[in-house]
């Protein structure tokens, strides 16, 4: 920051640059100057390095943090207050928003970068392909199917980016998918600094080059990105949400190229890519070469009535075939309810039977234990639908017809099995009462994507 | 609160349209929370005394109520309010937030969820400031720590009350309410609250 007679304490410009932040909810971090932190924020905004503007705009109304103009979402009584982003502290009508911008702040220069060198052919095809319209600032489509190893062909351009002093965003749906990230990031480039943000994160120090965050964290920043990657693109509830979308957009420099990274592009996002002639780079293959594992699709007809009592006989058989091989596995149910009350079913089978839903403190654990074995199988509701990894899982979706298993759903389900090069095979049934339009869709795309050949 | 409500407030999916003949003679208030919400929120085993239990599910939508400041989740539960209050013939008193208190969360939670059901109510209490703890008889130490006080001791007396609550977990709270209001010649008065935990009873309610 320029010299103008006080120096800001780089607790306070580390945190604020590029945010947009609520004035009565300073982090925590600053209890330690707090007495201070009125006198600087006075100067900031007296020589303009903070700007104010107030939390809902009113007509048309809108909350200028989240950028929500739905009349469900803006509620007033003697104030107006947002729902939307109420999960990240309110913003009312009288909250003051602070943004600070600072074109003078440099990210050092030169450090080591310690990612893995080797790419396959089509890795290093697009990581040259991204750093090119990194430098165009074009937006980028990469359209990788599952297990293609996406975050190797980022290093590369990101390596690239951090050189430059560029500020880079990797956005995501999931806080699973942030913490899976952040190791693999700091292993790569060590001394950089890079934050992981999601819903109940610490805040780390310093001012982060690097920021990975689940989607819901951009309402936060403006106007502060030179790169936004957005990982898993197509993913709930990105698809749907407008004002996600405006988030991006808000988050990042008016200028800055968006490098959208997914394995099921939906066709919004396909045409958006033609018409603003996007660049478009296409892996349908995994990086150990083998084909994508095809899913079958196996009857289970009132499975939901049955499930009540037992399992029904054909689940139960292919439970107890994975038990036989000793083949850890992940079965997949529409709903918590319907999976809680069969859980007891398959612990009869065998008590090391685990499930896991959105809610549960022990996730992270769970699935640890699956990994290592101590765990035989899983129940899950879609929250694991995303990002792990083990090798030689084994899939089963029960009631795949479920509306809530949407085609983009069922394929990343399907991209659990098969990723280690040693079990590049692995079986997916779709246990289903009724074969359902998503269903054969996300087959056919898997069928397709195995009949890719690369020009 | 003017909006007419269209989604879920506790999941904002689009709620549907099911109007009942009661809804059409505007007697029943349309629900506000969608079933399979609703569905999670567990009955409370003695309806006259609560409406729901006091789980992790109640617990998350206090939290988001009071702490985050919901104020539309006042209307999630109307139906269920109405059903055991509208008919009620003791007087309804909500338990009062202390004022700086009420200054800092802007609306008074406990008052809101009557307003919400349209349910007619009186305010009798006032809460202190922090009590300082002292010497003298354990009845006298009970009395000065009660942290509430009637406004008009008058007011109270050969009069029914129903003492209505958010939550009840250890019922201490209720329990010095009740005291106060039994001191001031009220005639009978009962405890009702939205939650209550299912380890809580209480010798003086019945
Ligand atoms: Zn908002
Ligand atoms: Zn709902």
């Amino acid at each position: 920051m320029k010299y103008k007679g006080f120096i800001v304490p780089p607790i306070i410009s580390d945190f604020l640059i590029g945010r947009v932040w609520a004035e009565d909810q300073l982090p925590k971090q600053w209890q330690a100057i707090a007495s201070q932190v009125p006198h600087y924020m006075h100067l900031l905004k007296k020589y303009g390095y903070v700007q104010q503007q107030q939390g809902i705009r009113q007509q048309p109304k809108q909350c200028m943090r989240c950028l929500t103009t739905l009349q469900r979402h803006l509620i007033t009584y003697t104030l107006t207050y947002c729902r939307h982003c109420l999960m990240m502290g309110r913003v009312t009508s009288q909250t003051t928003l602070l943004t600070y911008h600072d074109n003078q702040y440099r990210f050092i220069k030169k450090t080591i970068a310690q990612y893995p060198q080797q790419l396959s052919e089509a890795q290093q095809r697009v990581s040259q392909a991204l750093i090119t319209s990194v430098k165009a600032r074009q937006h980028h489509l990469v359209d990788a199917v599952c297990g293609a190893g996406k975050t190797e062909m980022l290093f590369p351009m990101l390596d690239y980016a951090l050189h430059k002093r560029y500020r880079i965003c990797i956005a995501t749906p999931r806080a699973d998918v942030v913490k899976e990230l952040m190791p693999r990031l700091q292993q790569a480039f060590p001394q950089r600094v890079i934050h992981a943000l999601y819903g109940d994160a610490p805040l780390s120090k310093g001012c982060a080059q690097i920021i990975i965050a689940t989607t819901h964290q951009l309402y936060h920043f403006e106007n502060a990105f030179d790169i936004m990657i957005v990982d898993e693109a197509d993913a709930f509830p990105f698809t749907y949400d407008h004002t996600l979308q405006l988030a991006v957009t808000k988050a990042k420099k008016q200028d800055a190229p968006l490098i959208f990274v997914t394995a099921t592009p939906s066709k919004t996002l396909l045409a958006l890519v033609k018409k603003e002639q996007w660049q478009h780079s296409k892996v349908w293959h995994r990086y150990h070469q083998h084909p994508l594992p095809v899913p079958r699709f196996s009857s289970l007809f009132h499975y939901q009535t049955t499930l009540k009592k037992r399992l029904p006989r054909k689940l139960a058989r292919w439970v107890q075939e994975r038990l036989q091989c000793c083949e850890p596995f992940l079965i997949f149910f529409a709903t918590k309810q319907l999976m809680a009350s069969s859980l007891i079913h398959f612990q009869q089978l065998d008590p090391l039977i685990e499930s896991v839903h959105a809610h549960d403190s022990e996730r992270t654990h769970k699935v640890q234990l699956l990994r290592d074995g101590q765990v035989k199988g899983l129940l899950t509701t879609t929250i694991l639908e995303r990002g792990i990894t083990i090798p030689n899982i084994q899939i089963a979706v029960v009631g795949a017809e479920h509306t809530i298993f949407d085609a983009s759903a069922l394929i990343q389900i399907s991209g659990r099995a098969g990723r280690h090069p040693q079990y590049p095979t692995g079986d997916i049934v779709f246990f289903h009462h009724g074969i359902s339009v998503a269903m054969s869709k996300a087959r056919q795309r898997i069928r397709m994507q195995n009949a890719y050949k690369e020009v | 609160m003017q909006q007419t409500i269209t989604h879920c407030v506790w999941c904002d999916t689009k709620l549907h349209a099911n109007r009942s003949w009661q809804g059409l003679w505007g007697r029943e208030q349309r629900a506000t929370i969608c079933e399979s919400c609703l569905q999670q929120f567990e009955v409370f085993t003695q309806p006259e005394e609560a409406c729901f239990i006091y789980n992790e599910i109640a617990s998350e939508w206090l939290q988001r109520y009071k702490i985050q400041k919901d104020l539309l989740l006042a209307t999630s539960f109307t139906q269920q309010l109405r059903q055991r209050l509208l008919k009620e013939r003791a007087i309804i008193v909500p338990v009062p937030l202390h004022p700086l208190k009420l200054q800092e969360r802007t609306f008074a939670q406990v008052e809101q969820l009557l307003i919400a059901a349209a349910l007619p109510y009186e305010e009798h209490l006032l809460k202190k400031d922090n009590i300082t703890q002292g010497l003298g008889s354990r009845a006298e130490r009970l009395q000065r720590e009660n942290p509430f006080v009637l406004r008009d001791r008058t007011a109270v007396l050969n009069r029914d009350f129903v003492i209505f609550d958010d939550v009840c977990t250890t019922g201490v709270t209720l329990q010095h309410i009740v005291m106060l209001f039994k001191e001031a010649g009220a005639r009978k008065v009962t405890t009702f609250t939205l939650f209550r935990s299912e380890f809580t009873r209480m010798m003086y309610n019945k």
